[in-house]
């Protein structure tokens, strides 16, 4: 693998790559949201 | 596999290939060396700016009486030094080092999303530059303390929207980085390398991302509640519309311990591989360390009430969080006799890593232990609030992540440069840190179990013998610093020039790079031998 290779890197690692990327964007944004409406649940009570 | 020497003959080839020059290679970096020698740069520069503001505090606090700064900078200064410390220096300054050290240790070409990595770098001095501006605006810099709480912290005035703004951003930046860390790691490993060959560093690193991907989004989510609240009309927070200023504490703290590993899980990497380098021996129980910081990794989300207790809570509630807090203290206590147990029959030497390393050992366990006394309740009904908890956290953060992040920095610079250091200059940059640390830390456990509150300007006239000797400690450890910027700057110019491994017991993959290492790490995977050399544990 030169620099060539890294260019176009191995269509297989680009998709894991871009798949655990957004799984975890995913994660963090269920994070967020997910304090909020905790927080909004709470009080409603 | 690949013939090494061939490997580094294309490695020479790349390191001269596309490679941007003057500005571009910096504004439109993607090399994650380039990037993280600016997060580095970055993180540096706010220690200084941060050492400052505590300098002015230690200052105010050399004699009882109002002599410097009026109340409202007094609180502004510990606010902003607390937030630049944190957020501006040591985790851009661990990102910095994850950047430099993992594709090299897990035998990546560069780190999986380069383009992402530039932003999240980016994005900081921005940040940064909209929170220092706020020490300009009416009514001065945030000075409701690093932790925001409700309501006090509803009072600040122009400078409370850049204070949320500027949080966001540095949690944005956080979380992009730690993507980037889970994904590399996750993705880029060299075939060959499997989860339980990694070293240490890397190991430590990606459960801080996991950490950061957790419970920084908690805290955007907190601030952006503060926000609404604030400019909104909403009560998440406020009792008289029917929210719960409470309600803040435990999401902030649902962050904030987390956090604090986050802030000290990368040191322990970093000594996990110091101290066998040093001793000449594998570490000893690594598969122990591992399962240490990932129990010490979950057990950091079911702690967090410990820093309320005082606030009101039911009893079953107090011994919960009491007891799991004690149960941090056996993950760590397996570490802390592990890094000795690889010094056993060693044939130690002490250069400047090593010494920061062995200072962290003894240093973070002193932290340690003030923080089981924090645990416990009923004594924590006493210290709350007091110099101790300053004491003691500043022992976790000062000696523990701080000294990290230079063992770090002493250990891989020859990597990075391809020169040495001054060795004795850095060994006094060494004693002179973990002389005066003491002196600046130690007496502030005493001033806080005779009752001296934190966050104050003035105080009773019986607390000044040991603020003055706290103030000499401060002045000492900020001047000594100083010696750091500078022995990097020679290495850098004129160091003396070393081979591959700069240290004599160094097996990691990074050793088997040249020095400096190679604009793109391992363009071509190393080979399972070289692997299995590196992974010596």
């Amino acid at each position: 693998m030169g620099h060539e290779a890294m260019a176009q890197p191995d269509p297989e690692l680009r998709r894991r790559v871009r798949r655990s990327t957004l799984f975890w964007l995913a994660v963090a944004a269920a994070f967020y949201l997910g304090f909020i409406v905790l927080t909004l649940v709470r009080g409603a009570k | 596999m690949a013939d090494p020497h061939a490997h580094d003959a294309t490695l020479e080839h790349d390191s001269h290939d596309h490679k941007p020059h003057g500005w571009r290679r910096w504004v439109y970096a993607t090399n994650h060396k380039d990037i993280g020698t600016m997060y580095l740069i970055f993180a540096c520069t706010m220690f200084f700016i941060g050492g400052a503001m505590a300098m002015v505090i230690r200052l105010e606090l050399f004699k009882p009486g109002m002599q410097w700064v009026d109340p409202q900078l007094f609180n502004s200064m510990t606010t902003m030094h607390a937030l630049i410390m944190i957020f501006g220096a040591v985790m851009p300054a661990w990102t910095g080092l994850a950047n430099w050290m993992i594709p090299m240790q897990v035998g990546a070409p560069d780190m999986a999303l380069p383009r992402l990595n530039n932003f999240s770098f980016w994005i900081l001095p921005f940040a940064f530059t909209l929170l220092l501006s706020s020490l300009f605006v009416p009514g001065g810099a945030p000075a409701g303390g690093w932790t925001m709480y409700p309501p006090l912290v509803l009072q600040n005035g122009a400078s409370f929207p850049m204070l949320i703004f500027a949080i966001h951003m540095m949690g944005a930046s956080s979380i992009l980085g730690a993507i980037n860390v889970v994904v590399t790691i996750m993705n880029m490993r060299a075939p060959g390398m499997t989860l339980l060959r990694m070293p240490l560093f890397v190991w430590t690193w990606l459960i801080t991302a996991y950490l950061l991907i957790a419970v920084m989004p908690v805290l955007a989510g907190a601030v952006t509640m503060l926000l609404t609240d604030h400019f909104f009309g909403t009560t998440f927070f406020t009792a008289a519309g029917g929210g719960d200023p409470v309600m803040f504490q435990h999401i902030f703290w649902f962050f904030g311990h987390p956090e604090v590993y986050i802030l000290i899980l990368p040191a322990f990497g970093i000594v996990s591989e110091i101290i066998p380098t040093f001793s000449r021996k594998p570490l000893f129980g690594y598969e122990a360390m591992v399962y240490a910081v990932a129990s010490i990794a979950f057990l950091s989300f079911i702690v967090w009430a410990h820093h309320m207790f005082t606030v009101g809570m039911p009893l079953a509630a107090q011994l919960f969080f009491m007891l799991s807090t004690m149960l941090i203290a056996i993950p760590t206590g397996v570490k802390v006799f592990n890094w000795t147990a690889t010094m056993w029959k060693g044939s130690l030497s002490f250069e400047p890593p090593m010494l920061f390393a062995l200072a962290f050992l003894f240093l973070f366990t002193i932290g340690g232990f003030s923080g089981l006394m924090l645990a416990i309740v009923p004594a924590d009904y006493q210290y709350q609030d007091t110099y101790f908890v300053v004491a003691h956290f500043h022992y976790v953060l000062v000696p523990g992540a701080i000294f990290g992040i230079m063992a770090g920095v002493y250990y891989w610079l020859p990597k990075w440069t391809g020169h040495m250091y001054n060795q004795a200059l850095a060994t006094w940059h060494f004693w002179l840190s973990a002389i005066f640390v003491n002196v600046l830390f130690f007496p502030q456990h005493f001033l806080g179990l005779a009752g001296m509150p934190r966050r104050i300007p003035d105080y009773a006239v019986q607390f000044t013998d040991w603020n003055m000797v706290s103030s000499i400690g401060g002045f000492g450890f900020g001047l000594a610093q100083l010696l750091f910027p500078y022995i990097v700057w020679r290495a850098v110019r004129s160091g003396e020039r070393i081979g591959n491994s700069a240290w004599e017991g160094a097996h990691g993959l990074e050793w088997q790079l040249p020095s400096p290492a190679p604009y793109h790490s391992w363009s071509t995977p190393p080979t399972d031998a070289q692997i299995a050399r590196g992974a010596a544990h």
